[in-house]
């Protein structure tokens, strides 16, 4: 059977014919897509890049500045007591301030007036027995973390119990010295519990502290970022070791 | 007829591939820049937060140290002032003026614009005018409170069974009124009962060195500190033992049997926000309550406390006589405006037992209004004034750093407490370098027993 077709329609057809694209229309066509895309992905992973590096530095440098107000503010708070009872058998709380020099994360054990209580009824005052260490990261072992422990029921033991939670990740450096308010010298240690090589039942008068953060990831293509480094100097007002009273 | 689109078909298809691509990149410019938008204003309202509460924090510093320096002046405003208040109070040495209760007005003058205000308005001088003076884009409010004026949980440390006892009635006194009742039924939060014997107890057995259980019915006298200390504490999760030593900071009464944050709130600090309405402290210097400087319920109690307490005397049996007591007090203290009440203990006796000289503030004011009072009948005059002083040696400061920056305000709070025992008068020469066996000589501008940061 033949089909017959109007002259309109054979117009139509042939004008859709005219306006079709050949191979190679299709195929520049398909380049300069590409190209398009390509360009706007690369500025678009750019910008993503450059954010995430941004966004993590921020992230560290927040870290870092939490971490220092964490401990500015335990250390403005920092104590001795000389209140004990008369018959040492008795005694169930000993006060100390000990810092010693460790790589490359110092240790400092202290008594602080700067817990928040927390839970209605509980049994804690703002007394604390206060730690700062390195500790190990357990997913990244060669990583150490600035740790701090916090025990609200000060003891015998004034550098163990309570828990422990990490302040700053990835550091470099924590690094503390002491200015001796008799001498007027900063020094590396600090022992309020030793009478002959110590500073006995003696607070320090400033601390100050350096904090260095590893800017970005270890491996892969952040290797190589500046570190961060955060320094600051805290003065500690208590002075005396408290004995109000017994006066 | 129909109208026709005289634009070649090609035509518009390419338009339309190209607007979806316009509309395309847009959507995801657009999503990418709000999120970026969000995140830089979160960070720009984390850092002006961080920035405006270290300026908070450093405005509230000074505000303590500007205390410190007022406090540690009064000697000096004393001195000054000898002659007039000589003529005023009539005899003996110049009593200790309280330039504390007006630290606020009087630092005005290195506050921001409406501390400047205040002060202009005590003083009427115009601080704005001064060169380098108050604060820009920061200020501080400042309240300085009289440890001594409190009743010291401290005082059964030393193990002086005077002292315990003595700390035993004032707290007693302190949880007598039967509204309490329904705090000391109950089992606490423990799950234990704590009645007001037993709290009472419990506080004084924190404190003092013995092992000895400590009882507040000092009424029935037996076995009075026969039995042993319980293990009360042991059987708590977690575990602690007592401390058999003084208090270091208030807050560690929440350690001690029976002290709910219901108790803290009746009996401790009932306004934080206020906290001359704290009766109790543990920092008090330790020689007595400051009878100028104690509200009137505080020197109520301490009155029963001085009174014999057979045949009981009215003003500690009859509310109307105590309602009366409250409102003479009250009247005086209002109508001084912060000067000292009282140049001695014996005042104070002299007030209790009816016997205050003629023309005096408290006759003057009890025969203007009528006020009928009955004398009180005290135990002795020798322990009246034991317990009591009439100057203060120890002080707390509350001070608040604001910052304001549009809606947003910030605060930091310090609280920190002063001891002026130690201090040297002014005037007198610095202390030569000790060896370090010795004791450091006192600050000053007082040596601190506590400092925290909020």
């Amino acid at each position: 059977m033949r089909v017959e077709h109007s002259p309109r329609f054979l117009n139509a057809f042939a004008r859709r014919g005219r306006t079709g694209f050949t191979l190679l229309e299709v195929l520049i066509a398909v380049a300069v897509l590409s190209m398009i895309t390509i360009l706007i992905y690369g500025a678009f992973a750019s910008l993503k890049r450059s954010r995430d590096g941004i966004q993590r530095l921020s992230d560290r440098f927040n870290q870092g500045r939490l971490a220092i107000a964490c401990i500015s503010r335990d250390l403005q708070s920092a104590y001795l007591s000389q209140h004990l009872p008369p018959d040492q058998s008795l005694l169930v709380v000993k006060t100390a301030f000990v810092g010693k020099r460790e790589s490359p994360v110092d240790r400092l054990d202290f008594n602080s007036f700067s817990h928040r209580r927390l839970d209605r009824d509980k049994h804690d005052s703002d007394q604390a027995e206060i730690s700062y260490f390195g500790s190990h990261n357990p997913d990244r072992p060669s990583v150490i973390d600035l740790a701090r422990r916090v025990s609200a029921h000060p003891d015998l033991e004034p550098d163990k119990g309570g828990r422990v939670e990490v302040l700053a990740t990835d550091v470099d450096l924590f690094s503390l010295e002491y200015l001796d308010p008799t001498t007027g010298q900063w020094l590396e240690t600090w022992d309020s519990k030793q009478a002959a090589t110590g500073q006995p039942d003696r607070l320090p008068l400033q601390v100050r502290m350096i904090l260095v953060l590893n800017g970005g990831k270890r491996k892969g293509r952040d290797q190589g970022q500046e570190p961060i480094r955060l320094v600051t100097t805290v003065s500690l007002p208590i002075q005396k070791p408290l004995r109000f009273a017994l006066q | 007829m129909k109208k026709t689109n005289s634009r070649p078909l090609s035509k518009r298809r390419r338009r339309g591939v190209a607007l979806v691509l316009v509309l395309g990149a847009l959507t995801i410019l657009t999503i990418m820049l709000t999120e970026f938008q969000g995140e830089t204003s979160t960070d720009l309202g984390s850092a002006l937060e961080r920035r405006d509460a270290l300026q908070a924090e450093y405005a509230a510093k000074s505000a303590v140290n500007l205390a410190r320096l007022l406090i540690a002046a009064e000697p000096t405003i004393r001195g000054a002032l000898s002659p007039i208040l000589a003529l005023m109070m009539n005899k003996g040495k110049p009593p200790q003026l309280p330039v504390w209760q007006f630290a606020d007005e009087v630092l005005g003058a290195f506050n921001n614009e409406s501390g400047m205000q205040a002060f202009s308005n005590l003083s009427g001088v115009n601080a704005a005018e001064g060169e380098n003076l108050g604060l820009k884009g920061a200020g501080f409010e400042v309240k300085v409170v009289d440890e001594d004026s409190k009743i010291n949980l401290n005082m059964a440390a030393t193990g002086n069974l005077f002292a315990q006892q003595r700390l035993g009635l004032l707290l007693t006194a302190l949880m007598r009124n039967p509204q309490y009742d329904h705090m000391f039924e109950g089992r606490d939060a423990d799950g234990n009962f704590s009645d007001r014997s037993a709290v009472c107890g419990a506080i004084i057995d924190w404190t003092d060195p013995d092992q000895n259980a400590s009882s507040c019915e000092f009424s029935s006298q037996n076995a009075q500190n026969a039995a042993p200390e319980d293990p009360y504490y042991q059987r708590l999760k977690p575990a602690y033992q007592r401390k058999n030593a003084a208090l270091d900071s208030l807050e560690e009464l929440h350690l001690v049997r029976g002290v709910s944050d219901r108790f803290w709130e009746t009996f401790v600090d009932p306004d934080p926000d206020d906290p001359e309405k704290r009766s109790l402290t543990v920092w008090g210097a330790g020689k007595g309550v400051n009878i100028n400087t104690a509200n009137p319920v505080d020197l109520l109690q301490l009155a029963c406390f001085l009174a014999v307490q057979d045949p009981p005397q009215p003003l500690c049996a009859d509310p109307d006589q105590q309602a009366k007591f409250l409102t003479l007090v009250g009247l005086v203290k209002g109508f001084v405006r912060g000067a000292p009440l009282f140049s001695t203990p014996d005042d104070f006796i002299n007030m209790l037992t009816g016997k205050s000289q003629k023309g005096s503030l408290f006759d003057l004011v009890k025969s203007a209004l009528q006020i009928d009072i009955k004398p009180v009948q005290l135990i002795s005059d020798q322990q009246v004034k034991e317990a009591t002083a009439v100057e203060s040696k120890v002080f707390s400061i509350y001070a608040t750093g604001v910052v304001r920056a549009g809606k947003r305000e910030t605060h930091s709070r310090i609280h920190a407490v002063v001891d002026f025992r130690d201090a040297p008068a002014p005037g007198a020469p610095p202390a030569p370098n000790t060896a370090q066996s010795t004791p450091p000589p006192g600050d000053p501008a007082g040596d601190i027993l506590y400092y925290r940061v909020d």
